[in-house]
């Protein structure tokens, strides 16, 4: 189907002011926050419900046209924008559906903020299982849930995905499913493995590769009574580590974030420096924050003024872990991230971080060369593991910064995804090549369940490596 | 033509595309950008024109009418660079592409109107210059002895008349002396609205010059558009300060309150202050247009929830109601629903624009608020 009529059919569907094949608008659907350059879509549409989504990509089927779903694109690892595709962006599904006290609920729209809904449920005391998500807070729920984004707070509280209760999905031809607890419309969702299998799951993480989520019914929670903050710096990493460890066997933490290498905070001497907040009633934090404290101490950390701790967490700005404030941290330098991340256990992150120390050493010169920093080997420490972020950063005005920037981030997966025992967290167009062909014959099935379920390839093909 | 867009490469290659600059998702359910509000299409947001002044630096696509479009329908409010990651210099970046299209001879038709009338007539409404004044009873003041000047600017002079009205009733009530001049013209604003920056330096060069030559040591302003093109734009276009202080009239009057009593007749009502976004989060004069509130008995001050620096645009901003009032009226409609909802009954403002549109937007959709100008305010409880 020549443009022209594809626009025709897609005006007549979503009527003219919500479809745009102006090259001025088309180019601004292609990069997210990463590295990779993208496609740039033939035509931009914004669907204003969940029907009109499912028309747009029963007619891509028709004309096997691919489909590429946009949030807020605020991913770092590529956001696989294939080149002519139609860009279907969920800027128009922003409403928040129901606020459920009594079930402790909330249903939004997937283009909803994940902030927005903290916002709005401030006013009634309660805040989502995950409060302020995860990545850049400026993300949709629906890009949040549908990359399982590593969240605040995952050190007690989980996963994005673990508090997510129903799905609304478009499936690859069009139809429309409830998943979990919202797939019996008759029933309030309570729990999400309820009504039969727990299909909710293939969804998340997918990244819109086997269907497009439009709307998620999520856990909330009465806001805890008090939040308390600690900061330690260790003149050994290990220690650091070790220490952590004991914390997470003891529950005595809500969140832990570990810096393991890049700008040291400000003020402060010592290798590694671990962030520590928990949040519960007066009586278990006092006493949860007393356990977290005297375990650094028993592994030689050294207590400092936890001001910067306390800031990240109420406003979600990453300087502040290093005790700086926003603007002299970030002020207009033009370098970006190609950033290389996964799961691993606690204990052998000290391994991993003394293969990655030994790997800047090795190319102490090519980094210099290239213009290569170090972001940080900054860490959130989970409920039984640690999520490792390996930021180097490449200067996005030199040509070969960017291509050696690029080729750094292939070596840091083979060695981290390799002998580092990393299990992929963070996918996206420009990591899923390394970290998915290591599922084996999981991989193999999936490429079969996207084959199944998307025969004419139509969402978000690539995205995920799922291809032939 | 060679674009001036490649001087700002390292900011342009600096954006991280990190969509801070779309909503203002902490206060809960709320846009930040009124461009993308209005179209909910990215290349309206800062963010869009990024990528787009990317493209044009790379030599990916050329400016043309559909680029014009979108840079032209910024109305300048700052929120995208207020909250920017990486504090960079949007409102550098964007200026530019206007000085490109400029060149290009590629602007509205609603800023050419605008740029030609200024010329011909030294104001935007394409009125003439004698008519300036005859808003004004007593003329008495114009050109007299004062080194205090009271610049009224077009839209009050022309269009807001009540509120060059109400500026010198107040002036006079509280004894503040001052001048106005003959020679008053536009401020030139437009002329960087439209990215003409050699005819806004030829009317800042003009203005101060004739106003130096008069002896002014200070200016009050009631409109905090021009206030801001004196305060900012000019030292900028001109390389150098100004000879004399510019003031907000809200900001003599607040000076005046703190040191002597002033008494007031009683106006019971609940009230909302919709912040200017020159007057606000550009200069940064939140609290004295609310001391002047809260002075008044009987007026309850509610806020809306975008508020200071984190206030919403009105919509009129960079003359973009001159071109595409179909947006600006958007704007409008969704900021006077913000107040609406706050329960007050009256949306006080400071700025002879902002209440141009939300008039508008109170007609068009039939929202029954009273919308007033701290000027209006005030003169009605002397």
């Amino acid at each position: 189907m020549k443009n022209m009529e594809l626009k025709e059919q897609l005006v007549k569907l979503l009527g003219s002011d919500n479809v745009c094949d102006e090259m001025a608008e088309r180019i601004c659907y292609s990069r997210d926050c990463g590295p990779d350059k993208a496609g740039i879509p033939d035509i931009v549409v914004k669907p204003g419900n969940t029907e009109e989504i499912a028309v747009v990509i029963r007619l891509a089927n028709k004309i096997k046209k691919p489909v590429y779903t946009w949030g807020r694109a605020t991913t770092f690892l590529g956001s696989g924008v294939p080149q002519g595709c139609i860009l279907l962006t969920t800027t128009r599904l922003d409403k928040i559906l129901k606020v459920d006290l009594d079930t402790s609920t909330v249903t939004v729209q997937a283009g909803v903020i994940w902030h927005t809904i903290d916002a709005v449920l401030k006013d009634h005391n309660r805040e989502l299982f995950i409060p302020g998500g995860g990545g850049l807070f400026s993300g949709t729920v629906g890009g949040s849930v549908a990359v399982n984004v590593i969240p605040h707070a995952i050190t007690e509280y989980g996963m994005t995905g673990d508090h997510v209760l129903g799905l609304e999905v478009v499936l690859p031809d069009g139809t429309i499913i409830h998943t979990g607890a919202s797939a019996n419309p008759d029933c309030l969702p309570i729990e999400r493995y309820s009504n039969g299998p727990d299909i909710s799951g293939l969804f998340m993480g997918a990244y819109g590769t086997l269907g497009i989520i439009t709307e998620i019914t999520y856990r909330i929670r009465k806001t805890p009574e008090l939040e308390k903050f600690a900061f330690y710096a260790f003149a050994d990493y290990k220690k650091a580590v070790e220490a952590v460890n004991e914390i997470q066997k003891e529950n005595a933490a809500t969140f832990v974030i570990g810096l393991f290498a890049g700008p040291k905070p400000k003020d402060v001497e010592g290798e590694a420096f671990i962030h520590i907040i928990v949040r519960d009633s007066e009586r278990e934090a006092t006493y949860r924050l007393k356990q977290a404290e005297r375990l650094c101490e028993s592994f030689n950390g050294i207590a400092h003024d936890a001001f910067g701790t306390k800031k990240y967490w109420e406003d979600h700005m990453y300087s502040w872990l290093r005790n700086v404030a926003p603007g002299p941290y970030y002020a207009g330098a033009p370098y970006m991230c190609p950033e290389v991340a996964g799961f691993m256990p606690t204990l052998q992150l000290k391994d991993s971080l003394a293969l990655l120390f030994q790997y800047v050493e090795d190319h102490k010169a090519e980094f210099e060369k290239y213009d290569i920093l170090i972001k940080g080997f900054d860490t959130y420490f989970t409920r039984n593991g640690v999520y490792l972020w390996i930021d180097t950063l490449y200067n996005e005005m030199k040509e070969d910064s960017w291509k050696y920037g690029l080729k750094l981030r292939g070596e840091l997966c083979d060695l981290m995804y390799g002998k580092g025992k990393m299990a992929a967290g963070g996918l996206g167009a420009g990591v899923a090549p390394y970290a998915m062909p290591k599922l084996g014959n999981t991989f193999t099935f999936l490429k079969q369940l996207k084959k199944t379920m998307d025969p004419n390839n139509v969402l978000n093909p690539g995205v995920l490596f799922l291809g032939d | 033509m060679e674009n001036k867009l490649t001087t700002k490469k390292v900011d342009i290659y600096a954006c991280l595309r990190c969509a801070f600059c779309y909503d203002f998702s902490k206060i809960g359910q709320y846009r930040m950008c009124p461009a993308f509000a209005g179209t909910e299409y990215e290349s309206y947001t800062a963010r869009g024109k990024m990528n787009l002044a990317r493209a044009i630096v790379d030599g990916v696509v050329d400016y043309d009418e559909d680029i014009a479009k979108r840079i032209f329908a910024c109305t300048e409010c700052g929120a995208c660079e207020a909250n920017c990651l990486k504090y960079l210099d949007l409102s550098g970046v964007f200026m530019t592409m206007k000085e490109d299209l400029a060149c290009l001879g590629i602007i509205p038709e609603g800023l050419k109107q605008a740029v030609e009338s200024i010329i011909k007539e030294g104001n935007i409404y394409d009125k003439p210059q004698s008519e300036r004044f005859n808003w004004l009873r007593d003329k008495s003041r114009v050109d007299g002895k004062s080194d205090t000047l009271f610049y009224v600017g077009c839209t009050p002079a022309y269009l807001r008349r009540q509120i060059a009205r109400s500026s010198v009733t107040v002036l006079d009530k509280f004894g503040i002396d001052y001048m106005l001049t003959s020679k008053e013209m536009c401020c030139g604003h437009p002329f960087l609205a439209a990215g003409e920056i050699d005819k806004a330096k030829e009317i800042a060069e003009k203005t101060v010059t004739e106003f130096e030559k008069i002896g002014i040591k200070r200016i009050i302003f009631d409109c905090s558009g021009c206030l801001k093109m004196f305060k900012e734009d000019y030292p900028k276009l001109l390389g150098r300060d100004l000879p004399f202080d510019v003031l907000h009239i809200s900001q003599v009057l607040t000076d005046y309150l703190r040191e002597k009593a002033a008494s007031f007749k009683s106006l019971p009502m609940k009230v909302t202050y919709h912040d200017p976004c020159t007057l606000g989060r550009h200069l940064e004069i939140y609290d004295d247009p609310r001391s002047i509130i809260k002075a008044i008995p009987g007026l309850e001050l509610v806020e809306m929830p975008r508020n200071r620096k984190d206030g919403y645009c009105c919509g009129a901003g960079c003359l973009v109601k001159m071109h595409d009032n179909d947006l600006a009226l958007k704007t409008g409609i969704e900021r006077l629903q913000e107040a609406e909802a706050t329960g007050a009954e009256a949306v006080i403002s400071a700025c002879p624009a902002c209440q141009t549109n939300l008039l508008d937007a109170a007609r068009q959709s039939g929202i029954q608020m009273k919308v007033m100008d701290i000027t209006e305010l005030l003169s009605q409880v002397l």
